[in-house]
């Protein structure tokens, strides 16, 4: 099931492309993808490319996929050491009706709309939850134009 | 950045009971800054004030439990679990609060613990969360066939494909079709509803409720 689907999103994704998310698959197999995607206007991330890896069982879409970011990033919900993700759509919230491109979708909302109440990064959480969007915003700016635009 | 992050969380934490700036976290602070204390008098009053402080944890802090544990407060430890406070909430390093207990009561809790885990699995992986095999049952199962749709089906043009396989469906195959009128293969959806949850992939209706 896992390979047949995954072919079907491939064929779809270089079909139908979305100007904001570059998707491939990493290798030869369908279990390793990487994505590019682009940081949502009018957010810190802004002008930013980042790495994600993606990475699906033989369980796909049964089980979600594993997300992780490559480029750095400072945000409440990646951890900020090994890029792991904290989005509900990719633990319990998952439906197998969901795509890889709808996962790299929900991963560039989850940049424009941080969650503070359930930090992966809590240095990030901290400052929404203290209501320092100043200090929010140009810390993640900071590691944005670092990492994301000056270090590709 | 570790370091960098430690001394800003604590100047961070000493500004805010300086200025008394703590936003909404507030009364969890509160609550758990009591349990800290050793003030389970305290606890126990916000408890009854507001039943679900019992397993807060703002900012990854211990819970109430790992403080009455790590004290070896037995009756604190006795008065949370019965409002409902959790042996396996984690510390940042990811202890439970049998791990960080105090060694005069480590042992009853780590009975306590292991009970507790004992009732969890007998309840079953999924009861709650998926759906039975009875449920299944009430669920329609039919031939595809676009012209001749059994009652209740409905299957519109964007409707011709399987979400989960994302396949078109074909004549005679098997589909399954929700209370909500999302179908699927049979074999694509059914597995899903059993093992996994009962919500309905394409709208997350219950497939358990008839409307």
């Amino acid at each position: 099931m896992a390979r047949n689907r995954l072919n079907k999103e491939w064929q779809e994704v270089k079909r139908n492309p979305d100007p904001d998310i570059f998707l491939d698959l990493d290798g030869d197999s369908f279990e390793q993808w990487q994505a590019v995607i682009n940081g949502p206007q009018d957010s810190p991330y802004e002008g930013g490319r980042f790495d994600l890896k993606i990475i699906c069982t033989a369980n796909y879409p049964y089980a979600a996929p594993q997300v992780s970011f490559k480029t750095k990033v400072f945000h409440p919900n990646v951890n900020f050491s090994t890029g792991e993700l904290c989005v509900d759509i990719l633990k319990t919230d998952w439906s197998p009706a969901w795509t890889l491109q709808y996962v790299c979708r929900a991963v560039i909302a989850l940049l424009r709309d941080p969650n503070a109440d359930s930090p992966l990064n809590c240095d990030a959480g901290n400052l929404l939850r203290n209501g320092d969007l100043r200090g929010f915003q140009s810390m993640a700016r900071m590691y944005t134009v670092e990492h994301a635009i000056e270090g590709r | 950045m570790g370091n960098f992050a430690g001394t800003c969380r604590t100047l961070m934490c000493s500004l805010q009971v300086l200025t008394g700036t703590r936003r909404d976290g507030s009364q969890q602070h509160q609550f758990l800054d009591a349990a800290k204390a050793g003030n389970f008098a305290e606890v126990r009053r916000m408890l009854e004030e507001k039943p679900d402080l019992v397993n807060c944890q703002p900012n990854g802090r211990w819970s109430a439990l790992h403080h009455a544990a790590h004290k070896g407060n037995l009756a604190a430890v006795q008065s949370l679990l019965e409002r409902g406070a959790s042996l396996t909430l984690k510390t940042r390093e990811g202890l439970t609060p049998v791990e960080v207990a105090s060694s005069s009561i480590f042992d009853h809790l780590l009975y306590l613990s292991l009970q507790a885990s004992e009732a969890e699995e007998a309840k079953g992986k999924c009861s709650k969360r998926c759906a039975s095999e009875e449920v299944l049952r009430t669920l329609t199962l039919w031939r595809f066939s676009p012209s001749n749709l059994p009652a209740g089906v409905c299957l519109s043009e964007e409707d011709s494909q399987c979400l989960i396989c994302l396949e078109d469906f074909k004549e005679e195959e098997e589909l399954r079709t929700l209370h909500c009128c999302h179908s699927f293969h049979a074999r694509c959806v059914d597995g899903w509803l059993t093992e996994k949850s009962r919500c309905c992939p394409t709208c997350r209706a219950d497939c358990a409720e008839a409307n």
